[in-house]
């Protein structure tokens, strides 16, 4: 028979809840467990997340990552001129590098401003066409289908 | 909380590999009811409950003399569904989301009677399942909530915290799921016995 205690359905809502016994776990998760911690022990270390990496090949990693930022920001024609200024052999790739910074330089000035405009709409455009396709899609068939599992 | 479970009181000389499957033999059905109460989907409920495991392995040598290792699993089982929930809500919200927030507002009250009204004939299997399936229905927004406050002890503070709502989302959100949870068995309780 309904109660009119207000606080009546969470309570009795909490104990059966809480009365529910575990379920239990598939039989294959401890197989599966076992095999992924084999599978992650077998790995070689290049492979591991950087948190398992030893110390020394982190603290490296994070110089060489410093290294490469410094460079990328200098401007890597400018590092390799004032390194070619000390070492001969790589004036070479300084005039390399330079002759590239300058044909990519040339080409995108030589293209017409509202074709580059033109470009960026196109792919925005294509972007939400395809977007919008596909939340009509879902929208048809998995959304719907959802719905309909469960009210069934 | 479930923490009675531990693996101190194995015999010696068992190996470390042994120890650890004898730890999850413990705790497996705890977590894997865990996540698969929170995502309502037994196939990502085992995806997390292995990923929960072998974040346990790292961690074992704290965790095989921890009194408190069930709720060191628990919580990093909540927390791995609630990302796993959270990615995939971002991902698909263009998609699914288009209804609006506060639909159903007007959704009646619900008188809600004692369980034992509901399960009147049903066995304690049928009993169970039953309510799981009611709990899996619910939609996400009504069933996480509900899991976290009913199982997992947490506040309804904790909750929106956790999800990222607001607390009157929260209490509106718990609300329903309850009604939602009642109407569904009061449902069950005007079909014939299955059995």
């Amino acid at each position: 028979m309904p109660s009119t205690d207000p606080r009546l359905p969470e309570q009795s809502l909490h104990r059966l809840l809480r009365n529910l016994p575990d379920r239990p776990a598939p039989r294959t998760l401890q197989h599966r467990v076992l095999a992924e911690l084999e599978r992650r022990a077998a790995e070689p270390s290049w492979r591991r997340s950087y948190a398992s990496w030893p110390a020394w090949l982190r603290g490296a990693f994070v110089l060489g990552a410093l290294l490469a930022a410094a460079v990328a920001a200098a401007g890597p024609a400018r590092v390799l001129g004032e390194m070619a200024l000390r070492i001969d052999s790589l004036s070479f790739a300084r005039t390399v590098v330079r002759g590239m910074e300058g044909s990519a330089r040339d080409i995108v000035a030589a293209i017409p401003a509202t074709w580059l405009y033109a470009a960026a709409a196109a792919v925005a455009a294509s972007y939400a066409i395809l977007a919008g396709l596909g939340a009509a899609a879902y929208r048809a068939f998995a959304h719907s289908r959802h719905h309909l599992l469960s009210n069934a | 909380m479930k923490d009675a479970p531990s693996v101190q009181n194995q015999p010696a000389g068992l190996s470390q590999e042994a120890d650890f499957a004898t730890f999850m033999q413990n705790y497996q059905d705890m977590v894997f009811t865990c996540a698969a109460r929170i995502l309502a989907d037994d196939a990502q409920a085992e995806d997390i409950s292995q990923e929960v495991f072998v974040k346990a392995h790292a961690h074992f040598e704290m965790l095989s003399v921890s009194p408190s290792a069930g709720g060191w699993l628990k919580t990093v089982t909540t927390r791995l569904c609630l990302n796993h929930l959270q990615r995939y809500r971002r991902r698909w919200r263009f998609f699914s989301e288009f209804s609006r927030d506060d639909a159903g507002d007007d959704e009646p009250g619900v008188e809600f009677a004692a369980p034992d009204v509901f399960f009147d004939g049903m066995d304690g299997v049928d009993r169970r399942e039953a309510v799981e399936r009611a709990l899996a229905r619910l939609p996400e927004n009504q069933r996480v909530p509900l899991v976290l406050f009913h199982f997992e002890d947490l506040s309804y503070e904790e909750i929106a915290s956790r999800l990222g709502v607001s607390l009157s989302k929260v209490k509106t959100d718990i609300f329903r799921a309850r009604s939602a949870l009642a109407r569904a068995l009061a449902g069950l309780a005007g079909e014939p016995n299955p059995a």
